[in-house]
């Protein structure tokens, strides 16, 4: 898709990074398993975590802030409050996932317990982020394109 | 002689700009906001990139009692086709189950057929029961990945 506004071809890539992160947990979660707990050696383990905390604490949550601050007012004053009331509902159930698996993933050291934890914890993640962006990019982003103007957002 | 049915004197056409104050006005009856701007804004739109949109509109006697707006998506994220997304739909409250919503999606599944476009999907709030009745009666089913959640603390008794 081309598109006019610059927000929602920058809300697109974020989708595409986050897209190829999810990939590599579910790679690497359906590696390791649910149990036993992977060592602490586990170098790609490790670099995942590495990444799904930044991506998490410097992409994911600034975009759904940016979404609920700008996008979802601005469609809103236009006359669209259905897209904005069913994203922010996934928004209130995505953040506390990601914001634990976070915690978990910046810890590292996985006793069985912790890692059965962010075990269940990754897969719900990515379950649910994957159906967001499928919402945003089929509904948000042609709503953006068809009813904002560049600098309403 | 029969007497004439109301299914019978509904035309389905092309959604015009000039039907914009129809629009607003049926909208208006469901939602209970006048949304001037939104529909001003997606008709902008829609003559911005035609072949991205598609409208159409179904009459009574010439009057407009329905409107269907839908967005061509060409393989977008996630999709390998080009698929139709159906964004807004609405009939007059008094036209309700009286074959105004059937023909409305059986105009854009006409409009998709000389597009050689397959699918059609749109997005509905899982309490929007009026809406998701329509749709089911309508044979849209469910897309896969679809997460329903609820909290246990919070769940009412059946």
């Amino acid at each position: 898709m081309d598109y006019r506004l610059e927000s929602s071809r920058r809300l697109h890539d974020e989708h595409m990074a986050a897209e190829g992160l999810l990939a590599r947990l579910e790679t690497t979660l359906a590696r390791i398993g649910r149990a036993p707990a992977p060592p602490p050696e586990d170098q790609e383990l490790r670099a995942l975590l590495g990444s799904l905390t930044a991506a998490i604490e410097g992409e994911i949550v600034p975009h759904f802030r940016f979404e609920e601050e700008s996008v979802f007012p601005a469609l809103i004053a236009v006359g669209d409050d259905a897209m904005a009331a069913l994203l922010r509902e996934e928004h209130d159930v995505i953040l506390p996932l990601a914001s634990r698996l976070a915690e978990l993933a910046r810890r590292a050291d996985f006793d069985a317990d912790s890692w059965a934890e962010f075990h269940r914890l990754g897969l719900e993640f990515r379950v649910r982020l994957r159906d967001h962006i499928d919402r945003e990019e089929i509904g948000l982003l042609p709503l953006m394109e068809n009813l904002l103007e560049p600098e309403e957002v | 002689m029969a007497p004439e049915m109301l299914a019978d004197r509904l035309v389905l056409r092309p959604l015009v700009a000039t039907d914009l104050a129809a629009v607003v006005a049926i909208d208006q009856a469901i939602t209970g906001r006048a949304r001037r701007a939104y529909f001003e804004r997606r008709l902008a739109a829609a003559l911005r990139d035609p072949g991205g949109h598609i409208q159409v509109a179904v009459a009574d006697r010439e009057i407009l009692v329905g409107f269907a707006l839908a967005g061509v998506l060409h393989g977008e994220f996630g999709q390998d086709v080009t698929t139709v997304a159906l964004e807004t739909i609405g009939v007059r409250p008094d036209h309700r189950w009286k074959g105004a919503g059937d023909a409305l999606l059986g105009g854009l599944e006409e409009v998709m057929r000389h597009k050689a476009i397959r699918e059609l999907q749109t997005q509905a709030a899982w309490t929007d029961h009026e809406l998701l009745r329509f749709l089911d009666h309508h044979r849209f089913s469910l897309a896969p990945r679809q997460v329903v959640g609820c909290a246990v603390a919070e769940r009412g008794s059946f």
